[in-house]
């Protein structure tokens, strides 16, 4: 390597250390986890072994049994064993109490175990508790993305649906891409003749106007979204002014439902749309309104053949901006929406802080992220699309 | 008006004022007549009000004050769509999300020409400015002076009653300029168009022009044929912004009829043309002389003696600058043929000019502006 290849690798290092800590390891650290399935191997390593040797027909044999009552009496971190029973647990309600009662009793039992397990309890004497522990002894898992997709391994190894009162993901995923979709859309309604108004002032005004855009742009989301939470409260000024005016004579529930949310991220939003849109607006000359114009274009063709298609650009760039955005939504639809208003975000941190199953968590993010990047591909083919269309 | 013959002017600007903020007034009182098929550019400095002027007949401003009338029609608030005017933009203004054929059909359209017309019609105008293989490409492939007569082409395709230019052909080089100059003054020729010509740029004025209107100030200062305005200015600002001038100060001594005795500094004796807004006697007045009409040697009247200072080889002409004491530097332009008996630099020289060549007019600093 000469003086100045490695001073360009010097100089680059900066970007690459960047680009690895902030964009390669969480998203590598996310990929992993929502395949990882480390507890069964962690607190039973002596049976994760034996049935490394099982066929899986029938019933394992006693060595196998040995192993396990051996695994349950081996000191162990409660942690461990704790991550084993809500692993289990996951996979097949039920398994908590189950694996508890055979520790709890272990210290008890008698050789050989394949008679004393069952007596304990006859789940112990039939082949799905132990294909299941031997599945769950693979390394790596899909149980938390085929669950993020409501779909489960059955014990033969073939993918079905999930009981239906388990299956709330697909419609979780489908929620916050409607709900997205229409932010997006509002976003994009309000933000194009707010940008166009912006893009015609001059001057002091201007510089105020971009101002009023930009110091919202500047609050923190969660300000924001709580200031949304006390205006539509029921006791909030909303209802007030309506109850004051006679509008209305019982206070409205206006929070924690759909319109709220949309409201309150649209508001959030819409920074993000206008920006981009002014940029593009302000480099139009009002040169090529004027030629549509003189060419004998109407106000509402000059508008629809000739300016709106010049700014498609910033209406796409604006658009995909609030669209990635908005997927990945989390305080605002907490503070503002009702239960059925939660979006993926809302799950990923239940699973994160609540039920602690990072698996899960990290299944759904990945998925998020598949999603988004589809819908962004989509959208940037059928974006050009929308050009041709307005095209003359 | 009350004669009976009707204005012959297709387009009139009658005392037109415009005014942007409501104090300053960008175009004051303006009156001109534009004919059919007539060829007339608004020529002026930059910020003298000629755009402003061609917006209010294009119909993007109001006039303030005035009338503006077309075929005698007044047209201050019919919008632009209705006026059935083509433009050139400085820059173009082609559409750039529409390829070259589809901006060529888009006037087509917006007039509701029949469909079956349309390709056709887009195909001659593409032969008329010889672009017909890139009809296909989206104005950005294309060079800037082929975008220039696409955008021409788009302003002429669609048959419109006159033709509007703010100097459109500003952004090119000056050989693809010099060449679109005369392809303009030819299409003029050839289709009879009225067209509203706007430009900074004196030469290009005098070469396309039938009539040019010089502005400054917001006011029209002259109207007339090319040679009219540049040999017979009738004013200072006229004569200074028309080509070249040497500008001999100077007072004046005596009159005889048109013309005016007056004294250099240094005591040489002039003898000049007044200029059509009359000069005082005793008045400080400047003596405008073209270079071409500068010739070297010894002359009873208006002969001046200096040394040379610079001789300049210009291809197609000499330029031969003389320091005159008193007076200030003085340049003549000579023909080639002139060059071998050119004095050289350090010389010792005469000039003179006739008396007819040469315009007096009141000083720079007492003329009002
Ligand atoms: N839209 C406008 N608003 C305010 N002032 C303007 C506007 N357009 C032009 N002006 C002013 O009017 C004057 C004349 O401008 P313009 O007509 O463009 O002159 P020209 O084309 O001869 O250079 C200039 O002083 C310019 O600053
Ligand atoms: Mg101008």
């Amino acid at each position: 390597m000469d003086r100045n290849s490695r001073l360009a690798v010097l100089l680059v290092a900066p970007l690459l250390l960047l680009m690895i800590v902030g964009f390669v390891l969480p998203l590598g650290t996310t990929a992993f986890k929502a395949v990882d399935n480390p507890e069964v191997t962690a607190a039973l390593p002596r049976t994760t072994a034996a049935l490394g040797q099982w066929s899986g027909d029938g019933l394992p044999d006693e060595a196998v049994y040995a192993a396990f009552v051996e695994d349950l009496l081996s000191p162990q971190d409660n942690r461990v064993f704790g991550g084993l029973v809500r692993r289990l647990n996951f996979e097949q309600t039920g398994m908590r109490s189950i694996i508890s009662g055979a520790r709890r009793a272990a210290e008890g039992l008698q050789a050989p175990y394949s008679e004393s397990l069952p007596a304990l309890n006859a789940v112990w004497g039939e082949p799905e508790v132990w294909q299941l522990l031997q599945t769950h002894s693979n390394p790596y898992t899909a149980t938390y993305l085929l669950r993020a997709m409501d779909l489960r391994m059955a014990a033969d190894g073939s993918i079905i649906p999930v009981d239906p009162q388990q299956a709330i993901f697909r419609e979780l995923f489908l929620r916050t891409f409607i709900i997205s979709l229409w932010v997006t859309v509002f976003a994009v309604l309000l933000g194009y003749p707010t940008a166009w108004f912006l893009s015609t002032l001059r001057g002091r005004a201007e510089g105020l106007a971009l101002l009023c855009v930009l110091v919202p742009f500047w609050i923190s989301i969660l300000v924001r979204s709580t200031a949304w939470f006390i205006v539509l409260q029921r006791e909030g000024p909303i209802n007030a002014a309506l109850l004051a005016t006679g509008v209305i004579d019982t206070p409205q529930a206006i929070i924690f439902t759909r319109p709220a949310v949309y409201l309150a991220m649209v508001h959030v939003l819409l920074p993000f749309q206008i920006l981009p849109l002014l940029a593009v607006m302000k480099r139009i000359r009002p040169d090529y309104v004027r030629a549509a114009a003189s060419l004998g274009a109407r106000p509402w063709q000059q508008f629809l053949l000739v300016y709106l298609p010049m700014t498609m650009p910033g209406v796409a760039a604006g658009a995909v901006m609030v669209l990635m955005l908005s997927v990945g939504f989390y305080i605002t639809p907490v503070l503002v929406g009702g239960l059925r208003d939660q979006m993926v975000s809302y799950y990923i941190a239940y699973f994160t802080n609540t039920s602690i199953n990072l698996g899960m968590a990290a299944a759904l993010s990945l998925l998020l992220l598949i999603l988004t990047g589809l819908l962004v591909v989509a959208a940037a083919r059928v974006l050009p699309g929308l050009n041709l269309g307005a095209r003359v | 008006m009350t004669d009976a013959a009707p204005d012959p002017a297709l387009v009139r600007f009658d005392g037109v004022q415009k005014s942007y903020d409501g104090i300053l007034r960008v175009v004051k009182d303006l009156h001109l007549g534009i004919a059919e098929g007539e060829f007339l550019t608004l020529l002026g400095p930059s910020g003298s009000g000629k755009t402003t002027t061609l917006m209010m007949l294009a119909g993007f401003e109001t006039p303030t004050a005035g009338n503006i009338l077309f075929a005698r029609q007044r047209i201050n608030d019919m919008p632009t769509y209705r006026r059935n005017f083509g433009m050139v933009f400085q820059n173009y203004a082609l559409f750039p999300h529409m390829t070259v054929a589809e901006n060529l059909a888009f006037p087509l359209r917006m007039h509701r020409f029949a469909k079956s017309e349309i390709p056709g019609r887009v195909e001659r105008a593409l032969d008329m400015i010889r672009l017909g293989a890139v009809a296909d490409r989206r104005p950005a492939q294309l060079s800037g002076g082929q975008q220039q007569r696409v955008a021409l082409a788009r302003a002429l395709v669609f048959e419109p009653r006159m033709v509007l230019m703010d100097e459109p052909l500003g952004a090119l080089d000056k050989q693809l300029r010099e060449h679109m100059q005369l392809e303009i003054r030819e299409l003029h020729e050839r289709l009879g168009l009225t067209m509203l010509y706007v430009t900074h740029d004196q030469t290009e004025a005098m070469t396309m022009s039938d009539r040019i209107a010089i502005f400054d100030d917001g006011r029209i200062q002259q109207v007339g044929p090319p040679d009219r305005v540049y040999d017979h200015p009738e004013n200072a600002f006229v004569a200074r912004f028309m080509g070249e001038n040497n500008a001999l100060p100077a007072r004046v001594e005596a009159r005889d009829g048109a013309r005016l005795r007056l004294r250099c500094p240094a005591g040489s004796q002039l003898v000049a043309l007044c200029c059509p807004e009359g000069l005082p006697d005793g008045g400080d007045a400047q003596v405008l002389v073209r270079p071409e009409q500068v010739t070297l040697g010894e002359a009873t009247e208006n002969c001046l003696r200096g040394i040379v200072a610079d001789v300049i080889y210009q291809g197609d002409h000499l330029r031969v600058v003389v320091d005159v004491p008193a007076i200030g530097r003085l340049s003549a332009r000579l023909p080639k043929a002139a060059r071998p008996d050119c004095p050289s630099p350090g010389a010792e020289v005469a000039v003179h000019f006739a008396p007819e060549a040469a315009l007096a007019f009141p000083a720079e600093d007492a003329v009002e502006t």
